[in-house]
């Protein structure tokens, strides 16, 4: 369903009018071995703790998601309406896969999970989004996290 | 989201992405990217399927151990059981079709108030289930929720609180469908996500009050309120015109 052959035509008209475009530098990070990597979930689907200000349209804010925040205290205010929330409304893991990344690390596919996750609104252009990156960056680097997974929704 | 990845990067920090859309991943050119066949939404895969959410994410890391880049892999496999297939599950609970015309404030909050009661006993077994419900992200009660809905079809457009109009009524809306498909859900027999947002959009009072609202946000010459009518608060594969 997330070929564009299979969206309805509103949404893949809006998809494919979308500018995207790679930045004018780009760097590629290589590193330890995976079994030794401390990972962190980027998403963008909007989430936020139950209670905490909602996303709006554009913002280039981001919410913190430690990792012991139970699932009945994660919530989402993504602005679109045109994706599935049913999934996330059965099983977090669907969007926020935080049960599936504390499985690996303890299996020793990973070295650790980091302590605290974060979240952004997803619609936002990547570019209006980079400031929040830097200042980010450093607050990832101390909790030890050497490598992000990036999730859309 | 792949966007994200190069400033990540750029920031000294290795990245994975999931992708979704696949032209935007490779516009984009991400360092590291997986696209997945799933329904948007869905970035890991299922809900409760916890092997295959496994596999999804393992792909994913994997690729963090290339050395050189960009690289954009394909995950091979559809999601087990998004869709239903021949036979399409029906809601067994019995209410009257939702009346398009329903008219005065008073009508259409008893419309929406009647119908959210009727499922409550589903909801709460959904609450029982989960332990928990994906809605309440507008902080208003179901009585303010309503209410708050029907007065938008009235002059002047209501507030609550310090959110703007427009935000207020996607947040409510998004609350709404999480209670009727959350209660729904929680019945035997097995919803599919689009029987779900299928039965919502189609049959429900809300649904229906939802539609009208639509058409009432395009009267407005606000630019909030013309994208919440265009775009964000009913999904195209069901505006009406």
């Amino acid at each position: 369903m997330a070929r564009m052959s299979e969206m309805p035509e509103g949404l893949a008209k809006l998809l494919k009018g979308l500018e995207c475009q790679a930045p004018p530098t780009a760097s590629f990070v290589t590193g330890k071995p995976l079994t030794a990597r401390r990972v962190a979930i980027i998403s963008t689907a909007g989430l936020q703790r139950r209670g905490e200000k909602p996303f709006s349209l554009g913002a280039s804010d981001y919410r913190v998601i430690p990792s012991d925040l139970p699932a009945s205290d994660l919530v989402m205010s993504h602005v679109s309406s045109n994706f599935d929330r049913n999934g996330f409304q059965e099983d977090v893991n669907v969007v926020f896969p935080i049960e599936r990344l504390r499985e690996l690390a303890n299996e020793g596919v990973i070295g650790s999970v980091a302590e605290f996750h974060y979240s952004f609104m997803g619609a936002t252009d990547p570019n209006d989004m980079a400031e929040t990156v830097d200042q980010l960056a450093p607050i990832l680097k101390n909790d030890g996290v050497d490598a992000v997974l990036l999730a859309p929704v | 989201m792949s966007g994200l990845g190069h400033h990540f990067e750029n920031a000294g920090i290795a990245s994975v992405s999931i992708s979704l859309v696949r032209p935007h991943t490779e516009a984009i050119n991400p360092p590291r990217a997986l696209w997945v066949p799933f329904q948007l939404g869905r970035p890991f895969g299922s809900p409760g399927d916890v092997e295959f959410q496994k596999r999804v994410i393992t792909a994913a890391l994997k690729l963090l151990e290339a050395d050189t880049g960009p690289l954009l892999a394909d995950f091979p496999d559809d999601e087990p059981d998004a869709t239903s297939g021949e036979t399409s599950w029906v809601c067994p609970v019995n209410f009257a079709k939702p009346e398009e015309e329903v008219t005065g404030l008073a009508a259409v909050q008893k419309a929406m108030d009647d119908e959210l009661a009727l499922f409550e006993p589903w909801f709460e077994q959904s609450m029982a289930r989960r332990g928990r419900t994906a809605g309440d992200t507008s902080g208003m009660s179901q009585q303010e929720m309503t209410a708050f809905i029907a007065e938008c079809f009235n002059d002047p457009l209501p507030t609550h609180g310090d959110l703007p109009t427009a935000d207020l009524i996607r947040l409510v809306a998004h609350d709404l469908k999480a209670y009727l498909t959350e209660a729904v859900s929680a019945q035997p027999g097995a919803a599919k996500a689009n029987d779900l947002s299928d039965w919502f959009w189609n049959e429900t009072q809300v649904g229906a009050t939802l539609h009208r609202l639509r058409k009432r946000c395009l009267e407005f010459d606000d630019q909030a309120m013309q994208v919440l009518g265009n775009v964000l608060l009913v999904p195209y594969e069901y505006q009406r015109q």
